[in-house]
């Protein structure tokens, strides 16, 4: 809320926490990262090897992890499935920056017709909501993570959009700005040379959120049957597999739960991390 | 009497038009979402809207239990933690933090398997119909409600700290004692608004995202509100009935949508741009 006078001076605790949450978000998040791109040339066992056998036990010297209903093994398919949710998220992120960045800018430099439209927009996006985008999406490309991917981004967009017009609307005051306007210079031209520079860290912020957000989403949609296809490897789609058999094997649940919470919780941390090394609260 | 400027144009816009305003846009919002939403799903057959009702009966009271348990904690715990200061507050944010990495979908799953499965105190899932037993429908309603309203209050309550922490800074206070203003006067007039209009703000996207998340959570507890209308269409590729399952979600998300603007709005009037 950059509408409210700043609060007091950190405390020597608060200001050595920030630089905390960052590298322990940036930490998390890379070793997750990690094991996702790990999972490309290497897993503990290949996915395609089921073993019925053992369908539904739990850890062992041969199955770390136990193994899942379908006797495949629960270390190899969440590896899998943590590179699924950042890829996801990480398509529906950068399509949300890439229209919905241009998008807010316009609307924030180029009067209130255009910033109402954008608001419409954004706000038919929201009203559709990333499950019910999914859901059209569904019943033309049937199940697919590109559906989660497109779902996200139009949610993205709307999201990106918005706070774009926001962080563009705020910085037409300043002092470089209205001498850059007075030079001459407008349009696109002023929002690439003079503000979004400024806004950097602020869209670093929101990125961390939006795909913290995406990851969360994926594991949603993909619970709900409209992204990965049966057999595919996603969180969701495991915690969704798990759902029947929960209480019985446990494991089968808390492994992706703890993966998606670890996931989440390590780019909060980013940008909540970033956010305070900006002296802001809530600069997104 | 002095009359504060900032309330001002509250008076002259007027509560109602403000209100009409934001309304008119609700409707103009929803009505493109509807076309967008019969042009994206052609189909012949219109779509049944008698078992609408029933179907609601499910999400809608789940919704409001959602929304009454994130207000009662969320508000019981902020007004703790600014009664007892800094520490609380900040136990509370990074609870928040971590309630906000916790997704409804998981707490929903942990909540099912600890009081649903271990403790059995609340049924595993399923749901009994009101007309049948009033309060096993309510029992059935109350993990679900929790898995949605438990991050919510979470994040009301570090609002309203980070607001009330905001607020308590002498300057806010000071400038209005430049224009006449009493210190309560202050508080109440000018540092409350701002901090409740701060909290709707937040609050804006959370609450948009609360039906559609409504409707995963319907899944994991095997609840047949809309979530069955909308994949019970898609299963069976029944276009009309997933028209209707989108436009009931659409209608509810910008429901909650005007809702919280109209809070926000009515906290602090002299606010005119959208959050």
């Amino acid at each position: 809320m950059r509408s409210l006078p700043p609060v007091s001076p950190p405390t020597a605790v608060g200001s050595a926490l920030p630089g905390l949450r960052l590298r322990l978000g940036v930490l998390v998040s890379l070793l997750l990262l990690l094991t996702g791109f790990v999972s490309v040339v290497w897993t503990p066992l290949p996915l395609e090897q089921l073993d019925l056998a053992a369908s539904m036990q739990g850890p062992s010297a041969a199955h770390l992890l136990g193994v899942d209903t379908f006797g495949r093994d629960v270390l190899s398919l969440v590896m899998k499935a943590v590179l699924t949710s950042f890829v996801v998220a990480a398509v529906g992120l950068a399509l949300g920056l890439f229209v919905g960045v241009p998008l807010g800018a316009v609307a924030g430099i180029a009067g209130p017709r255009a910033d109402r439209a954008m608001e419409g927009a954004a706000g038919v996006l929201l009203a559709l909501s990333a499950l019910g985008s999914a859901a059209i999406l569904f019943v033309h490309l049937g199940p697919s993570a590109l559906n989660a991917m497109l779902a996200i981004g139009l949610f993205n967009i709307a999201v990106v959009a918005r706070v774009t017009r926001r962080l563009v609307g705020a910085q037409r005051g300043r002092d470089d700005v209205a001498a850059a306007r007075l030079a001459g210079l407008g349009g696109w031209e002023l929002v690439r040379r003079h503000m979004l520079p400024e806004l950097l860290p602020d869209f670093g912020r929101l990125a961390a959120l939006l795909l913290a957000g995406g990851v969360l989403l994926e594991a949603a949609l993909s619970f709900a049957g409209l992204a990965a296809p049966p057999g595919g490897a996603s969180l969701g789609l495991m915690l969704r597999e798990a759902r029947p058999v929960m209480m019985a094997q446990p494991l089968l649940m808390l492994v992706p739960a703890a993966a998606l919470t670890l996931i989440a919780l390590g780019l909060h941390l980013v940008a909540t991390g970033l956010d305070r090394r900006q002296g802001g609260e809530h600069a997104a | 009497m002095a009359v504060p400027a900032l309330v001002l144009p509250r008076r002259a816009v007027g509560l109602l038009q403000f209100a009409g305003l934001r309304f008119a846009e609700s409707l103009a919002t929803l009505g493109v979402a509807v076309l967008l939403i019969r042009l994206l799903l052609p189909t012949s057959t219109s779509p049944e809207w008698s078992g609408l009702g029933e179907r609601l009966a499910v999400t809608g009271p789940l919704l409001l239990l959602a929304l009454l348990l994130a207000a009662g904690i969320g508000s019981a715990l902020g007004a703790l933690a600014n009664r007892l200061g800094g520490r609380l507050g900040g136990a509370i944010a990074v609870i928040e933090e971590l309630g906000t990495s916790l997704s409804p979908l998981v707490l929903g799953l942990l909540l099912l398997l600890v009081l649903g499965g271990t403790l059995a105190w609340f049924p595993p899932g399923g749901f009994v119909p009101w007309g049948q037993d009033i309060a096993s429908a309510f029992l059935s309603l109350v993990l679900p409600a929790a898995s949605l309203g438990l991050p919510l209050a979470l994040a009301l309550a570090a609002e309203l700290w980070r607001q009330a922490r905001a607020a308590r800074d002498g300057r806010v206070i000071a400038a209005a004692s430049d224009r006449g203003l009493g210190r309560g006067r202050a508080i109440k007039e000018i540092i409350m608004p701002q901090a409740w209009a701060g909290v709707w703000t937040a609050l804006v996207l959370p609450l948009s995202l609360l039906p559609p998340l409504a409707l995963i959570i319907e899944t994991a507890f095997y609840l047949p509100g809309l979530s069955r209308l909308l994949f019970g269409a898609l299963a069976a590729r029944d276009i009309g009935g997933l028209q209707l399952a989108l436009i009931a979600l659409a209608a509810l998300v910008v429901l909650a949508r005007f809702a919280v603007e109209l809070l926000r709005g009515f906290s602090n009037p002299m606010l005119t741009d959208r959050p």
